[in-house]
């Protein structure tokens, strides 16, 4: 072993965090803010280091690190990067960066709130990268607490009440982690938490036991996504974070609990994953039908985002319902567009509500008068959102229902008019806000500033980029996606006649 | 009596003697220089308790254990137990100096009484036999009532220590009569492994004497249905000596109970633990249940240090190896967090002169350092990973479940659940709200010699309890050591229900370069 790359990647924003926080006298914004750019930058670039130097054809965990940390409990600090972390573990760096940039202007407690995004962004790349149970759920909470610090301190006027409810509902999602982590622990009878030797046990687990488990799993996970019903904490945490913390929270934090499924439900769990998928595209049709609708029934824009959000999220599940190898593509590939489609959408909402004072629909109108260029940007991101060709969304949502389709008609085409669904709301919204008559007040609003659409800017880029040329993404997640579905049908299909 | 002076070991005790002489040294001292020197006071005391745990050290692993003819067994685990105690003495003291000039009483005193329990509690981590045990623990029973009542102008003190003095009696009372039955039915024999053999045909008058010792040694560990005292006591004693009697005494409480119960009632394994179980489980769920209605934070730390009492008495009460292990573990964790909780509370009380927990709201934008520290003690004592408190939580429940302790370890983590709510709750109030009045009127100014030994102190219990997690593979080997070389326990069974056949995990091949 060389060079940790992981960890260096993993606790430079922790001690970017630490240094910050240990800093003598008064810090102002100015200073904080460059610190936390700097430290998250030069971490995306280590990322970046990393994928440069990635074996594309390799399915193998890489640039693996492994200490036996606690060898008495079987527990291991173990961490490496495949082909299904390492394109989550890029767009986390990448949306830190533009999430500091994003709140650039923030001066109340600045200091504190870039320690957390920084100590938020170790919690997240370290269940990325977590090679071990143990290791993920330690990574999986130490991201749960910066988060609602950020949300019920920086957030809207029921901060609080948001705060609590994610708190609430994710340290739920975090025991029954625990709890079917410590069960698969016990009854795989080896003495290790590592994700490879419990994938990996010397006699299959019987399947009422992994119904169990993997029920636990993806209950804890469906928090996560989140999945209806176990929604109702999120429209509510994105309605009152800032815009910086709506970012990450719709790009990367909804990744984990997708991620986890495909990591440890599929991973570890095969055989009832192969019985069960049927219920995990039933819970997705209802998911994106439900979403959709409710997005459609909202007047603030960021509610309606919200749960555009959540409809999304169900595409991923329908992917990974699938269990075939374009499904599962799409499903990775969703994940990565997803984050960059709600990314931008939060951030123009973000600038609408700086700019007007309200995301009211009722309240706005006319915006292309003053807002022209967030228009023009909206306009891109609602047709992303859409699934329009030539953008990363629609690539993701083909791929979805091409694998989707022969399994499960029914399921695919509720997810299919979801889209149908979407360009409604979306274009009803666009219609409202910024067409017709500006209100007398929003006249004397402020501009945008241009430097203020950088942080956009790059993320239209990206998705129109993977749009134009998915194999960038495909590329990276393609062995791995074949090996496990080949893995799946190797052990279902010896298990189940089919 | 013709005693062969090489055969007394006296060697062992090094560490009490160099504490007794810290002790007479501090008198004199004092009763020498007067006022002037009493600034030095707390540091010799530092410094005593210093060389103590030095002498200590070497002690680790002695050829023989068995010194003052039986007196006192001088194994790894006393020195586990010795060393934690005298870790503890050493915290309190650091967190003492600037509240003892403060208070404007006499200064010597406080250090005596305070070495003088430290001695009484190291005694009591080594006594093997009853009289000796007896003394040892009135000597720290005695000095803890003292010292609660230190506050004399404060009716709160006065209350709290005439309460302590009155139950500690009646408990010592109970004590001493389960230990003269033993003597009786053991024919008059005092050494607790001279007595195992001759009690365990007995049945019933055995448990008899079983549950008056256990309810004696409950007391001081605070263990529900024993712990009506501890609220009281530790709202109106002087801080650093509740810091003290959580910690150092409660130790000594614990090294005693396995002692007692591995040695005399050996034959009776069965019955005590099932009645740690039960204990354990009371304590969990009342201490944590009762902990959310405080309105005051010593009184949410006394309930709260009942219930981490609680979770503690799993590991005796599933009595494997692997079980007393994970005992010392959480005590080590829980000396630290707990003390550097106290710490921070004596810090606010000093600038603010309260202790209510809505005094805390929006301490953060005042002073980030006090706001730390006891955010990490309170999350670790929650249990929130990655602080040492998860790890100590995780390895007792491990234990457990290996020994099918499933009721237990139902009990922990539901309990656990619960009491995140109230330690979060002030770390909520720090952070999130806006400024309290006191916290306002708040002010630095005040601040005079002594803040930065309780600022060194804090630093250290918030360190200890953010890198003993990271580090917890050696400490768990060192109790292993500590366990496997104690004579008592070696008849102990090892409960390994589950195979190991895989010592962690097998590192996946390294392809990145």
């Amino acid at each position: 072993m060389s060079v940790p790359w992981l960890s260096l990647i993993l606790f430079f924003p922790t001690l970017g965090a630490l240094g910050l926080a240990l800093l003598p006298g008064e810090v102002s914004y100015r200073f904080a803010r460059v610190w936390a750019l700097t430290v998250a930058g030069l971490t995306f670039l280590l990322s970046g280091l990393v994928a440069y130097n990635f074996d594309y054809t390799s399915t193998k965990p890489q640039f693996a690190e492994t200490i036996n940390w606690l060898p008495q409990l079987g527990i291991s600090y173990n961490i490496a990067v495949d082909g299904l972390s390492l394109p989550l573990m890029l767009l986390t760096g990448l949306l830190v960066v533009l999430s500091i940039l994003t709140s650039w202007q923030l001066n109340k407690r600045a200091r504190l709130y870039y320690v957390l995004i920084l100590l938020l962004s170790t919690g997240v790349l370290g269940a990325f990268m977590a090679r071990d149970t143990i290791l993920f759920f330690l990574a999986y909470e130490m991201e749960l607490i910066p988060l609602y610090f950020l949300i019920s301190i920086w957030g809207g006027k029921r901060r609080e009440y948001a705060g609590t409810k994610f708190l609430l509902y994710t340290f739920l999602s975090g025991v029954a982690l625990l709890v079917a982590f410590l069960s698969t622990y016990f009854f795989s009878g080896v003495n290790s938490f590592s994700i490879d030797v419990l994938a990996n046990p010397a006699s299959p687990y019987p399947l009422v036991f992994q119904f169990i488990t993997l029920g636990l799993i993806t209950f804890g996970f469906a928090i996560k996504m989140p999945l209806v019903p176990l929604h109702t904490w999120l429209p509510d945490a994105h309605v009152e974070a800032p815009t910086a913390v709506s970012v990450l929270l719709a790009g990367v934090l909804l990744k984990l609990g997708t991620y986890g499924i495909v990591r440890f439900g599929l991973g570890i769990f095969p055989e009832a994953a192969a019985q069960f998928a049927w219920l995990l595209s039933v819970l997705a049709a209802i998911n994106v039908v439900y979403a959709s609708l409710a997005a459609m029934a909202q007047t603030d824009i960021k509610k309606m985002i919200a749960y555009s959000s959540i409809a999304h999220m169900g595409y991923v599940v329908l992917g990974i319902a699938s269990l075939n190898e374009t499904g599962l593509g799409g499903a990775m590939f969703q994940m990565v567009s997803h984050g960059i489609i709600s990314g931008l959408l939060f951030m123009l909402v973000g600038l609408i509500y700086e700019k007007a004072g309200t995301r009211e629909l009722p309240k706005l109108g006319g915006l292309f008068a003053t807002l022209p260029v967030v228009g023009a940007f909206f306009v891109g991101a609602a047709m992303a959102n859409a699934g329009l060709p030539g953008m990363s969304g629609f690539v993701a949502e083909f791929m979805v229902f091409r694998g989707g389709i022969e399994r499960y008609p029914v399921a695919t085409v509720l997810c299919i008019f979801g889209i149908v669904l979407t360009a409604i709301y979306m274009l009803a919204m666009l219609a409202r806000a910024f067409f017709g008559k500006l209100p007398a007040n929003l006249e004397t609003m402020p501009r945008v500033r241009a430097w203020e659409m950088i942080p956009a800017t790059v993320l239209l880029v990206i998705c129109v980029g993977l749009g134009l040329f998915p194999t960038l993404a495909t590329g990276i997640f393609e062995p791995n996606v074949a090996e496990l579905v080949q893995q799946l049908d190797a052990r279902t299909v010896a298990q189940l006649p089919r | 009596m013709n005693i062969d002076l090489a055969a007394l070991n006296a060697g062992a005790l090094w560490p009490e003697y160099i504490v007794t002489i810290t002790l007479v040294v501090v008198l004199l001292v004092d009763l020498i220089s007067g006022r002037k020197a009493s600034w030095s006071l707390p540091y010799l005391t530092l410094l005593g308790l210093g060389i103590a745990t030095a002498t200590l050290l070497p002690m680790w692993i002695l050829e023989n254990p068995v010194s003052f003819l039986g007196s006192f067994t001088a194994d790894p685990l006393s020195v586990v137990f010795r060393a934690f105690i005298l870790i503890s003495a050493a915290l309190t003291v650091l967190m003492s100096v600037r509240y003892i000039n403060q208070s404007s009483l006499a200064t010597a005193e406080f250090y005596v009484l305070l070495l003088g329990a430290t001695l009484g509690a190291m005694l009591l981590s080594g006594s093997s036999e009853m009289a000796m045990i007896f003394v040892a623990l009135e000597l720290l029973s005695i000095t803890s009532y003292l010292l609660s009542g230190y506050a004399k102008l404060d009716k709160r003190s006065n209350e709290a220590s005439l309460k302590y003095l009155l139950i500690g009696a009646a408990s010592s009372g109970i004590f001493l009569y389960g230990m003269s039955l033993l003597y009786g039915f053991s024919g008059g024999q005092t050494q607790l492994t001279e007595i195992a053999p001759r009690i365990v045909d007995l049945g019933f008058p055995a448990l008899l004497s079983l549950v008056l010792v256990v309810a004696g040694i409950c007391f001081k560990l605070s263990a529900v249905p024993f712990h009506q005292w501890t609220p009281d006591v530790y709202e109106g004693s002087p801080t650093p000596v509740v810091a003290f009697l959580s910690v150092g005494s409660k130790a000594a409480g614990f090294a005693l109970a396995i002692r007692f119960m591995t040695s005399a009632y050996p034959g009776f394994s069965e019955q005590w633990q099932t009645l740690f179980v039960l204990l354990a489980i009371l304590s969990m769920v009342l201490g944590n249940v009762v902990a959310i209605a405080q309105t005051s934070m010593k009184r949410m730390l006394a309930y709260s240090s009942i219930a981490q009492a609680g979770y503690v008495m799993i590991g005796l009460a599933i009595g494997t190896q692997e079980g007393y292990s994970s005992m010392i573990l959480y005590i080590g964790t829980y000396l630290f967090m707990n003390l550097g909780a106290f710490m921070a509370v004596v810090l606010f009380s000093l600038r603010t002169g309260t202790d209510e927990i809505t005094a805390y709201s929006g301490l953060y934008q005042k002073d980030p350092f006090l706001t730390l520290v006891l955010s990490l003690c309170l999350l670790s004592l929650a249990g929130i990973p990655p602080l040492a408190g998860f790890f100590g939580k995780l390895y007792l429940f491990w234990a457990a479940v290996q020994s099918q302790a499933y009721t237990l370890v139902f009990f922990g983590l539901v309990t656990s659940v619960a009491s995140i709510y109230y330690y979060v709750r002030v770390v909520k109030l720090m952070l999130v709200k806006e400024p309290s009045p006191q916290v306002l009127g708040y002010s630095e100014a005040g601040d005079q010699d002594g803040i930065q030994t309780l600022k060194a102190g804090m630093l250290i219990t918030t360190v200890a309890t953010v890198v003993l997690g990271i580090l917890f593979p050696p400490l768990i080997s060192l109790a292993d050591t500590s366990l496997r070389a104690t004579p008592s326990l070696q008849q102990v069974r090892t409960a390994t229900p589950v195979s190991r056949v895989s010592t962690g995990a097998e590192a996946p091949a390294d392809h990145g370069r």
